[in-house]
């Protein structure tokens, strides 16, 4: 979408001289034969390195997951997807004097019949300039497209169904999580990311991928925690299981 | 720029030990840094005792990094490919000069009036924010602490906590002085009620920024993307609302997979500050795509140099594992007692004394002295760099600014220290004049170049012999003794 600007002469020659710098740095580093070995040594168990913690069950994977977010001050519902609009009313209600929820473009909220709900008023939004307005915007509502337990961290990628602005400046953040989606490590929550971007002829990673692990915070007054510091006060997470997934499990 | 306004914001003029009396007796400073102990260090500790793969992921990280800078020159292409690929674009920095010239460019071209800025220690390394000012844009510090630094005009006091030394009667003044349009009699007590206040103020800044400054924790080669990690989410919002995006970074931030990316992501939130995961850690690649409907328009990446290169041919080439996750500062006693400001550059602390030598050249050259040489910071980097090593070999090096005084008692003790003899002499001359001293401490403030050191303090009780006298009494005692009871010798 954007326009590469041409290398002009100046900004060809400072490549030019970063590189002959690194080049130069290389060349120099006169490494004697042990260190050389060394390095070789290290070199084969960097490449055969694998993160591979004990597996835990998809039962543990939930509640190391719930653990680890409670400590990080999210809230946590679980329900069957048919249960979501009730859940979701239920709790902005709880949260929220406004009955207002921004979401983004053919969210998973009408695949979930949310959208029927009669209480809750549903505001498609798409970039961030067409919507300024909204700014101090209560609540939104996105999806994850994975979780990992080991750190209760949340994935979510850019898009229209999830404009990334919506995970920051709302001071009440829904998240709808499927609970198939629930990995143990990062690193397979990328690998399922891989797959949902192949599977829709997309390139991996998407423009941007959101870890988000708790709601906004900060300890810079004293050291003292604090939240809400520039983006959520409250991160919610609605983690539903629907009968398909669970018949696949 | 000139040089001179260049140092000037990234580096104090004045010595390493004339800041450290300054903070030593500047009772609130002492206040603030009282935390530091029980905050990062409690919380390090337990974070790294409930994640038992934490010397395992370490290793790795080592090899990562060592693996990475060895074949620097192939990662940096490959980013730089994998960038164009996403449609963003990156410049090459080999001087903080002409880092700052490009992000000019950028704004000039883009007609920028307001630019939000995430916390990025390149950026402070280049005086980014200063420059910026001075070229007529408007540029916010949107993290909080950087925020607070940046309404006193001071350089950040720690790599993770700029404003660790700040307490709240500070931030209670800044706050009225600079934002005058709020009733004067506000509360400022809670914690709670400084960070309402700069959410307030600062998402006015947020919406109108045209351009988002951010720094990045690593780079990935294989995607083209920058990651940041951040718990307020002020870089977020720097990244995803801003029509262009502008990332600051150093060469060494680079590593080859996302799968190595989170490994070390593993190790830097529970070294910096704890937590097993900092709350939002992003992976920035490239401007909004077609399907898109948000996101910043363009996507530039500046890459600097300013001695990495240098660096990376000599002994010090271990240094650039460093990941910025400030847990050597916290550890170090030298840190825990005057804080950041001493240190007088951007970068503080053991890895500060390692690294500013070779950024900022021979204004930072008394810096390796700044050091007990303990050990903590060896023991606690989940980089494994040998800190105390480093600093010792730039103690070394021929160009390091050593005062006269130190010159000479070093020369002084050396000669003495090679030949035992003339040291058993010396030492049997200078006890009866110590012990005197020691019992009159009017006397000991008069001898030249312990004042400093005796004007606070009192010696102890001096023996009378010295401990090689006293041992090879000792010995002839132990041997009669044993004799005495029929016990034979080895």
């Amino acid at each position: 979408m954007t326009n590469l600007t041409p290398l002009n002469k100046t900004s060809e020659k400072r490549r030019t001289q970063f590189f002959k710098n690194i080049k130069k740095a290389v060349n120099q580093n006169n490494l004697s034969h042990e260190q050389k070995q060394n390095l070789c040594k290290q070199e084969a168990a960097y490449q055969k390195f694998k993160y591979q913690p004990d597996a835990l069950s998809e039962e543990q994977r939930l509640a190391q997951f719930k653990e680890i977010l409670a400590s990080q001050s999210a809230l946590f519902y679980e329900c069957a997807s048919e249960e979501l609009a009730e859940k979701l009313e239920e709790l902005l209600k709880e949260h929220s004097d406004e009955n207002e929820i921004l979401i983004g473009k053919n969210s998973d909220v009408e695949k979930f019949g949310l959208t029927k709900s009669e209480t809750i008023n549903f505001i498609e939004v798409e970039s961030f300039e067409k919507n300024k307005e909204n700014y101090n915007l209560t609540s939104a509502l996105t999806t994850a497209f994975a979780a990992a337990s080991e750190t209760g961290t949340l994935f979510l990628s850019s898009g229209p169904e999830n404009p990334t602005w919506l995970n920051y400046l709302a001071k009440c953040h829904f998240v709808l999580l499927d609970k198939s989606t629930l990995c143990q490590t990062y690193e397979q929550a990328f690998e399922l990311g891989r797959k949902q971007q192949e599977s829709t002829n997309q390139p991996f990673p998407p423009r941007s991928i959101n870890m988000i692990s708790g709601p906004s915070r900060t300890a810079d007054i004293e050291q003292t925690l604090t939240l809400g510091a520039h983006g959520p006060i409250e991160l919610i997470i609605l983690i539903y299981s629907s009968k398909e997934n669970a018949s696949e499990n | 720029m000139s040089n001179q306004t260049f140092e000037k914001q990234v580096i104090d003029q004045s010595s390493f030990k004339e800041r450290a009396h300054e903070a030593l007796v500047d009772e609130k400073l002492q206040q603030a840094l009282s935390v530091i102990p029980s905050g990062f260090v409690g919380k390090r500790s337990k974070a790294k005792a409930a994640f038992p793969e934490f010397s395992e992921l370490s290793d790795q990280a080592v090899r990562i990094k060592n693996h990475t800078l060895a074949n620097i020159e192939q990662y940096l292409e490959q980013f730089e490919a994998a960038v164009q690929k996403s449609g963003g674009q990156v410049h090459f920095a080999p001087k903080p000069e002409d880092a700052l010239e490009i992000i000019e460019e950028i704004s000039k071209s883009k007609g920028a009036k307001i630019i939000a800025k995430g916390k990025t220690m390149v950026g402070e390394e280049i005086g980014l924010t200063h420059f910026l000012e001075k070229k007529g844009y408007e540029t916010v510090e949107t993290d909080l602490g950087e925020y607070l630094i940046q309404l006193r005009g001071e350089m950040p006091s720690h790599i993770i906590a700029p404003a660790v030394h700040l307490t709240r009667d500070n931030i209670r003044k800044d706050f009225i002085k600079t934002h005058k349009n709020l009733a004067k009699d506000r509360t400022l007590e809670t914690p709670a009620d400084f960070v309402k206040e700069a959410r307030h103020i600062l998402r006015e800044k947020f919406i109108n920024a045209d351009i988002g400054i951010t720094g990045a924790n690593f780079l990935v080669a294989e995607t083209g993307s920058s990651i940041i990690v951040t718990n307020e989410g002020n870089g977020d919002l720097c990244q995803s609302l801003p029509k262009t995006h502008i990332v600051i970074a150093s060469l060494e931030k680079l590593v080859p997979t996302l799968e190595d990316a989170s490994i070390l992501l593993r190790l830097l939130a529970r070294s910096a500050t704890g937590q097993s995961i900092s709350t939002y850690t992003t992976f920035a690649t490239g401007p909004r795509r077609e399907i898109d409907t948000s996101g910043p328009e363009e996507f530039h990446v500046v890459l600097l140099d300013n001695g990495r290169s240098e660096m990376l041919g000599s002994e010090f080439a271990e240094m650039l594992r460093c990941i910025r996750c400030g847990a050597c500062l916290n550890h170090c006693p030298v840190y825990q007692n005057l804080g950041g400001h001493a240190y007088g550059t951007v970068y503080p602390g053991p890895m500060g004394s390692v690294l500013s030598p070779h950024y900022f050249g021979e204004k930072a050259k008394d810096l390796p002295f700044a050091s007990s040489f303990c050990g903590r910071c060896n023991e606690v980097c989940p980089m494994q760099i040998p800190l105390t090593k480093l600093m010792r070999k730039l103690r070394e090096r021929p160009q390091t600014k050593r005062t006269l005084f130190a010159k000479t008692t070093m020369f002084a003790w050396s000669q003495l220290a090679k030949r035992p003899k003339l040291y058993n002499l010396a030492l049997k001359a200078f006890l009866p004049l110590l012990s005197i001293a020691t019992k009159q401490s009017w006397l000991m403030e008069k001898v030249p170049g312990v004042k400093a050191w005796s004007k606070h303090r009192s010696l102890p009780k001096i023996a009378k012999t010295s401990f090689q006298e006293a041992w090879v009494k000792e010995k002839k005692s132990r041997k009669k003794h044993k004799e005495l009871n029929g016990v034979k010798h080895d």
